[in-house]
C-alpha cells in the first residue's frame, strides 16, 4: 500500500474515531460505558470461545469454528442494520466533493471502517481463533495468521459492502421495501438460529456428518474454519488451499465493497411518483368527501409514500409471520392450539400503535394549528390504517402456522378472534401514544431509530401496555382452547364488543389526553416544526 | 473581450432523464474565466442537475464537460480538485463539529495541516461561525449549515466555484458576507457559476447569465444581452412565460 493511501486509512480512522467519541459525548457516559462493556465482553466471549475450541474434541470444535465464523459474518452484516442503523461513515456521500479515486475512497472508508468498537472486538475474538489454529507449529501459525487476517478483512468487506447495498437499494422505493424485508427475515433466522446454537453444536459433536456442519463447511466461512482446523491438526498443506479460498474471497469482498462505495458518490435515481402511485391519489382524493374520508384518504396516500411507515408495516408483517412459525417448527406434532402462537404478531405492531401521534406528528400539528385541537377522526383515520397492516400480519401468520403444522380446525375461530386483537391493540396504542408518546422522522435509513424517547419511562408504559394487551385478550384465547366445538366460538364473538369498548375508550382517551397536553406535546415531537 | 479570455467550464450537449421526466436536455454552456455566472430558471428547470453533472456529483446521459481543459467524466475525481462546490443537498458529516469538518476535509485535500489549520479560522472567522466552531453539525442551523459547506467549498482555494442556491435560508448579514467573500474571490482571478431563484441577487453580482426553462437553454450571454434594456426579473418572465392573469382564479380570496 503507497504512503499516500496509508495516509488517507489514518485519517478515515481519526475521522471516525473523533465521529464516535462525539457521539458517545452527546448521548452521554452511561452510553460510552455500556459501549465499551458490551464491547468487551463480545470480545472475550469471542476470543475464550474460539480459544477453547482448541481443547475440544475434533467434532466439537469443528462446529464450533463453523458455526461461530458463519454466525459471526451474519451478525457482523447484519447486526448494525437490526440495531438501529449504521454509522454515517459508511455512506461516503460527504466525500463525494473531494477529488479521492476509487483506491483513495476505499483507504478513507477502510481506515474508518476499522475504527469501531464493534470492529475491534472481533478482531480480538479472531485472535482466539487464531490461537486455535496456531498450535500445529510455525508453518501452520503462519498460515492460521494469514487465514484470520483474510476472514477479518472478508468480514468487513462484506459488513460494508452490505451496507452500501442498502445505501443504494434505499434510493429507490422499490429497493427500500425490498431491502427492509430482507434485513427483517434475516433478522428473524438470525435470533432462531441463535436459539438452536446450543443443540446444533452438541449434535456436531455426536455427529460429523451433520447435513447443517456439512453445508456450513461450503461456504466461505466454512472455508476458513476448514484451514483452521487443518493447521491444529499440524497439516498446513491441507490447509494452505482453504486459506487461498478465503484471502480470494476477502479481496473480492473489498473490491466489492469499493465499487459499490463508489457507486455511492455518483448521485443515483430521483424518486419519480410511478404511475400506480399517482392511479392511487387520483383514484382516492375525489371520493374524500367528509372530513373522516379525507382523514383516511390522506392516511392510505401517506401509509404508501411515507418510508418510515412502510418500513414499520413491512417489518410488522415480516415477523409477525416468522415468530409464530419458529415457534412450531421445532414441535414434532404440534397441538391445533398453537395457532394462536400467531397473535404475538401484535407485538411486533406495537411500534407502530405505541407511536402513532409520534409517526407523522407534523399532520397532528397542522391540525392542532389550524382547529385549536385533534380532530378525533384524524387519530381514528391513522389507527385504521396501522390496524389494516396489523391484520395482513395477523391473517398471514395464522395460515402459515396452520400450513406448517398441517392443522387447520383452529383456523376459523383464531381469524374471528383477529379483529378483537386489533382493535384492543389500536385502542391501548392510542392511548400509550398520547401518553408517552416518541417522535418518529422519515430519513434515509430505513431502520434508523426514532428520536426524543423518552427512555425508561417509555420502556415502561410499553411494557405495561404489552402485559395490559395480554391481560385484555387472554380470556377470549383461553376460553376458545378450553372450549369444544361451536361452543370455543361464544367468547371469541363475545371478544369483539370488548375489543370494540376497548378501542372507543381508548381512541376518546387519547384525543382528550393530546388536546390537554395540546401544542406542547406536538413541539416536543416535532421541535423543527415548532421552532 | 471575455474576462480572462478563456474558457473554463465547456459544457456541449448534456442531457440527463429521470425516467420520462427530462431533467436536462442538450444543454451547452460555455463560462468564460472570472466570470461571475448566474444559472436561473423557475423550479425544475434543471439548474441543479445541470451543476451537479458539472461537477461530477451527476453521470450525464448525454453529451461531455470540460472544466479547465479536463474532461469531468468518466472519472470526475480528476478535477475536484479544482473546482469547489456548494451542493443544494448538503451531505455533511453531522457528528463533527464546523471545525473539525473543516480539518478533516482539508487534510483529506492533502493540504499541510498548518495551511488547514490557517484557512479553517480563517473561514470561521470570516463567515460568523467561530462561536460555533465547536458546536456539532447536527445542531447547525439551515444557514450555518450552508455557511460551514461554502468554507468547506474555499478551503483549497478552488478555481472554478459552483454554489447551488447559496442564499437560500441564509440571513441578510450573511448574505451579505458570502456576496463580499465571493467578490473577492472573483476579483481575484476566481470563477463563480451559482444557481438562484434571487433575480435582484443575480442582477447585481453576474455579469452573464443563463435562463433554464424545462430543462432548455432559452436565453444565454451577458447579463445586459439577456436583460435587453429590461429589468432581469420582467426579462426571466418574458423568457419563461407567466400564467396569463394569475390572480384571476382567487376571485373568492378577500377578507
Amino acid at each position: 500500500m503507497s504512503a499516500d493511501l496509508l495516509r488517507l486509512a489514518r485519517l478515515g480512522a481519526r475521522m471516525r474515531w473523533t465521529i464516535t467519541r462525539n457521539s458517545l459525548r452527546r448521548r452521554g457516559r452511561a452510553l460510552f460505558v455500556l459501549t465499551l462493556v458490551a464491547s468487551s465482553i463480545g470480545a472475550m466471549a469471542g476470543f475464550v470461545t474460539f480459544a477453547g475450541s482448541a481443547l475440544m474434541d475434533p467434532d466439537p470444535r469443528r462446529a464450533v469454528l463453523l458455526f461461530g465464523f458463519t454466525m459471526g459474518l451474519v451478525a457482523w452484516m447484519f447486526g448494525p442494520l437490526l440495531m438501529g442503523g449504521t454509522d454515517e461513515t459508511v455512506d461516503p456521500a460527504p466525500l463525494a466533493l473531494l477529488p479521492l479515486r476509487r483506491r483513495q475512497l476505499a483507504a478513507v472508508m477502510a481506515g474508518s471502517a476499522a475504527t469501531s468498537p464493534a470492529t475491534v472486538a472481533v478482531a480480538v475474538a479472531l485472535l482466539g481463533a487464531f490461537t486455535a489454529g496456531a498450535g500445529g507449529g510455525v508453518i501452520s501459525a503462519a498460515v492460521a495468521l494469514v487465514t484470520v487476517a483474510a476472514l477479518f478483512v472478508g468480514g468487513l468487506g462484506a459488513s460494508r459492502s452490505l451496507a452500501s447495498l442498502m445505501g443504494l437499494a434505499n434510493r429507490t422505493r422499490r429497493g427500500r421495501d425490498l431491502s427492509v424485508v430482507v434485513v427483517s427475515l434475516t433478522g428473524v433466522a438470525l435470533w432462531a438460529v441463535s436459539q438452536s446454537a446450543g443443540p446444533l453444536i452438541q449434535s456436531g459433536a455426536a455427529s460429523a456428518d451433520s447435513t447443517l456442519l456439512a453445508v456450513l463447511a461450503a461456504l466461505p466461512p466454512g472455508w476458513a474454519a476448514r484451514a483452521l482446523l487443518h493447521c491444529h491438526d499440524g497439516n498446513p498443506l491441507a490447509a494452505a488451499p482453504w486459506a487461498a479460498a478465503t484471502v480470494g474471497v476477502a479481496i473480492l469482498l473489498v473490491v466489492a465493497w469499493a465499487r459499490l462505495a463508489g457507486r455511492l458518490l455518483i448521485g443515483g435515481a430521483t424518486r419519480v411518483p410511478n404511475r400506480r402511485s399517482i392511479r392511487t391519489q387520483q383514484q382516492i382524493w375525489p371520493r374524500a368527501t367528509s372530513a373522516t374520508t379525507a382523514c383516511l384518504a390522506k392516511e392510505w396516500c401517506y401509509q404508501w409514500r411515507s418510508p418510515m411507515r412502510r418500513t414499520q408495516t413491512i417489518i410488522g408483517v415480516a415477523l409477525s409471520v416468522g415468530f409464530p412459525v419458529l415457534q412450531v417448527l421445532p414441535i414434532p406434532d404440534p397441538p391445533p392450539a398453537m395457532v394462536y402462537t400467531a397473535l404475538a404478531g401484535l407485538l411486533f405492531s406495537a411500534n407502530n400503535a405505541f407511536n402513532v401521534v409520534g409517526f407523522d406528528s407534523p399532520s397532528l400539528w397542522l391540525e392542532f394549528s389550524a382547529r385549536g385541537g385533534v380532530r378525533r377522526e384524524q387519530l381514528v383515520a391513522r389507527l385504521v390504517t396501522y390496524g389494516a397492516g396489523t391484520v395482513v400480519g395477523l391473517v398471514a401468520a395464522g395460515v402459515v402456522v396452520c400450513a406448517v403444522s398441517g392443522n387447520w380446525s383452529e383456523l376459523p375461530p383464531y381469524l374471528l378472534l383477529t379483529p378483537t386483537g386489533v382493535l384492543c391493540l389500536m385502542g391501548v396504542g392510542a392511548l400509550v401514544s398520547a401518553t408517552a408518546p416518541l417522535s418518529a422522522v422519515d430519513g434515509d435509513n430505513p431502520f434508523k431509530r426514532p428520536v426524543g424517547a423518552t427512555g425508561c419511562g417509555y420502556a415502561i408504559t410499553v411494557m405495561g401496555a404489552m402485559a395490559g394487551l395480554g391481560v385484555l385478550l387472554a380470556p377470549a384465547v383461553v376460553g376458545a382452547i378450553l372450549l369444544d366445538g361451536a361452543w370455543r366460538y361464544l367468547p371469541v364473538v363475545a371478544s369483539l364488543g370488548w375489543g370494540w369498548a376497548v378501542w372507543r375508550v381508548g381512541t376518546r382517551a387519547a384525543v382528550r389526553r393530546l388536546n390537554e397536553r395540546g401544542v406542547d406535546l406536538l413541539a416536543e415531537l416535532s421541535p423543527r416544526l415548532a421552532s | 473581450m471575455e474576462p480572462g479570455g478563456a474558457i473554463v467550464v465547456d459544457a456541449r450537449g448534456l442531457g440527463k432523464r429521470y425516467g420520462q421526466k427530462v431533467a436536462v436536455s442538450a444543454v451547452d454552456l460555455a463560462i468564460p474565466r472570472g466570470a461571475f455566472y448566474g444559472l436561473v430558471g423557475p423550479n425544475g428547470a434543471g439548474k441543479t442537475t445541470l451543476i451537479r453533472m458539472m461537477v461530477g456529483l451527476l453521470r450525464p446521459d448525454s453529451g461531455t464537460v470540460a472544466v479547465l481543459g479536463q474532461p469531468v467524466w468518466p472519472e470526475p475525481a480528476g478535477v475536484k480538485d479544482r473546482v469547489g462546490v456548494l451542493p443544494d443537498d448538503l451531505r455533511l458529516f453531522e457528528r463533527l463539529t464546523g471545525q473539525e469538518l473543516l480539518t478533516y476535509l482539508g487534510l483529506l485535500r492533502d493540504l499541510p495541516r498548518d495551511t488547514v489549520d490557517e484557512r479553517t479560522t480563517a473561514l470561521l472567522a470570516t463567515l460568523g461561525l467561530t462561536d460555533d466552531a465547536s458546536t456539532l453539525v447536527a445542531d447547525y442551523s439551515t444557514g450555518m449549515r450552508k455557511k460551514v459547506a461554502l468554507a468547506a467549498a474555499l478551503l483549497h482555494a478552488p478555481h472554478v466555484l459552483f454554489l447551488d442556491e447559496p442564499f437560500e435560508s441564509v440571513d441578510p448579514i450573511s448574505a451579505r458576507v458570502i456576496t463580499e467573500v465571493l467578490d473577492t474571490y472573483r476579483h481575484r482571478g476566481g470563477t463563480v457559476v451559482f444557481s438562484s431563484h434571487v433575480m435582484d441577487t443575480v442582477e447585481r453580482l453576474c455579469d452573464h447569465v443563463t435562463i433554464l426553462a424545462a430543462g432548455a437553454v432559452v436565453r444565454s450571454g451577458t447579463l445586459d444581452d439577456v436583460r435587453g434594456g429590461k429589468r432581469l426579473d420582467d426579462a426571466f418572465a418574458d423568457a419563461v412565460g407567466t400564467p396569463l392573469d394569475a390572480a384571476g382564479e382567487l376571485d373568492w380570496l378577500r377578507a
